[in-house]
């Protein structure tokens, strides 16, 4: 049975030839980047010198993630690609369990690494009993303190391997006691590796074609939690007493500000006005405001404190008077935004707004055309 | 905050091309305007200025161009981006916070991923005429130093 194994997860592109448990060739190129344009040329040369021709494949292995992003699509869609020209099934090999096949029946854990940006590495844990490779954490995207911490838990002798090695060398030696890491041969993904991984997956079952196989990415718990933060924002009724904070928002947004009277009277005035304000830490962070007329909600303005913009608030907003639009019976709601606001204009077009018109010349200070935009309410 | 004028597309172009000398590893420059405002001619001088030597086209329909240069540049074209959660899908960071330079078109888009420090740059087409206005706002001290050195060419643009 003949494998050939590609792996673009890292700055190494790399590609060989396995047959029948015998390493044919193999080639590795660590010049970073630009894989796209090498990869191919590589695994044309191994064809090439081995003799072997791309049709005496008979399983195509690929690393699956995690890794970088887009040197995981380059391997990815070479491999399909061959995989669906010559009809042969693919086995895709999770990154960092080929990186642990770097290091075979090495004793204590295996850690492999890899760069995840911004101080945390993509990685898992490996230790090998008898030849058989055990992993004992889930893939995931990680702190680097974090996961120095848990290995001094675990207070075993642990290898480390992967290019998180390379940003991160002084890190280990400050956290731990014991701790090897790979030598240049074993550092970086081997599609060697990646192959004899592949040869175990197979034999268990895990076959995929060109149209299955799926790259695995690790989202960062990071940008999810970071994500998270942002959204501790809460929407509340505007109060007379928020409105000295609203009228700041108002006159750092828009060239022809309303008056603090304005607000005033249609708080007190106004029964058909809405008012709500989104407040972060206690401080008002954005507000928007609604007449509902009749079945109709016409939403009069929205600003968002330019200290919090980009936090998805005006999203939370305008979702929370859609909400209030719909507790007064309001079957459809309307608005205006600037032709040129396509931050605006793209959130209503994802809240469900179509563009049904425009104003021309609707805003007094630069002439620019308004453009209408409706959503029905069920 | 630098504001410049230039009176042609070429002049536009070396603006860029100038910024591109004075850029290095991790920069981040996000660039506003209009369709037609020349987001792409000015990165065409950032390139130039960082020594690229293939012809840089618009990303509108690959999102992602990279050329080999100086450094690495990253080139971002994010119009057709619907959600910044599109761009944790991409694998932005990769590129953010890596070895060569972002120039990020339709920067506004993805507002929110975008690193707190960054060269912001805002073309406009005033008059309606090839003349341009190009407003810089650096954040951070890594940037005020690049504006500042826009700035001591005495004449900028010529």
């Amino acid at each position: 049975m003949k494998i050939l194994a590609v792996d673009t997860s890292t700055s190494a592109a790399t590609a060989a030839i396995l047959e029948d448990g015998r390493l044919v060739c193999e080639y590795i190129l660590n010049i970073n980047r630009a894989h796209s344009q090498k990869i191919m040329g590589i695994i044309d040369e191994l064809f090439k010198k081995s003799g072997i021709s791309p049709g005496e494949i008979d399983l195509y292995a690929c690393s699956a993630g995690p890794g970088s992003f887009t040197g995981l699509r380059i391997g990815a869609s070479i491999i399909k690609g061959m995989s669906q020209t010559f009809g042969k099934p693919i086995v895709g090999v999770p990154t960092l369990d080929a990186l642990a096949y770097n290091l075979y029946n090495c004793t204590g854990l295996v850690c492999p690494m890899l760069d995840a940006q911004r101080g945390m590495v993509y990685s898992s844990l490996y230790s090998w009993k008898k030849g058989k490779l055990v992993k004992l954490e889930d893939y995931r995207a990680i702190p680097i303190e974090e996961l120095l911490a848990l290995l001094k838990s675990k207070n075993e002798p642990v290898s480390f391997l992967g290019d998180g090695v390379l940003i991160f060398e002084e890190k280990l030696k400050n956290g731990l006691e014991e701790y090897y890491t790979a030598s240049a041969d074993s550092l970086l993904p081997r599609a060697a590796s990646c192959a004899m991984a592949a040869m175990d997956l197979y034999q268990k079952g895990n076959i995929d074609t060109y149209s299955t196989f799926k790259l695995t990415y690790i989202r960062k718990s990071q940008a999810e939690a970071e994500y998270e933060k942002r959204q501790k924002v809460e929407i509340q009724r505007m109060s007379p007493e928020d409105i000295d904070q609203v009228c700041e928002i108002e006159n750092l947004s828009f060239t022809t500000p309303w008056s603090r009277e304005s607000f005033e009277s249609e708080l007190s005035k106004n029964n058909l006005a809405r008012y709500i304000v989104a407040k972060v830490d206690g401080r008002v962070a954005a507000y928007g405001g609604m007449w509902v007329v009749l079945d109709e909600g016409h939403i009069t303005n929205i600003a968002v404190h330019p200290d919090y913009r980009g936090r998805k608030i005006g999203e939370k907003l305008v979702e929370a008077l859609l909400m209030e639009a719909k507790d007064n019976n309001a079957g459809s709601i309307t608005l205006e935004v600037r032709v040129s606001n396509d931050a605006a204009r793209n959130l209503y077009k994802k809240l469900g707004f179509e563009d049904s018109g425009i104003r021309k010349g609707y805003y007094s200070d630069t002439g620019e055309d308004a453009v209408i935009m409706w959503k029905r309410l069920e | 905050m630098l504001r410049l004028i230039t009176e042609s597309a070429e002049e536009t172009s070396r603006i860029g091309e100038q910024l591109g000398r004075l850029l290095h590893k991790g920069s981040i420059i996000c660039l506003s305007g209009d369709l037609g405002a020349g987001k792409t001619a000015f990165t065409k001088g950032i390139a130039k200025g960082l020594e690229v030597e293939d012809y840089v086209t618009s990303p509108t329909y690959t999102i992602i161009n990279e050329y080999e240069g100086r450094l690495p540049l990253f080139h971002f074209d994010v119009y057709r981006l619907n959600d910044v959660e599109e761009m944790y899908e991409l694998g932005y960071e990769e590129y953010f916070f890596g070895d060569g330079v972002v120039v990020l078109e339709w920067a506004d888009i993805v507002k929110d991923i975008v690193p707190g420090e960054r060269l912001w740059i805002t073309i406009l087409n005033t008059k309606g005429d090839d003349s341009r206005e190009i407003i810089m706002e650096p954040t951070g001290e890594v940037y005020d130093n690049i504006v500042k050195g826009m700035e001591h060419n005495e004449n900028p643009g010529r």
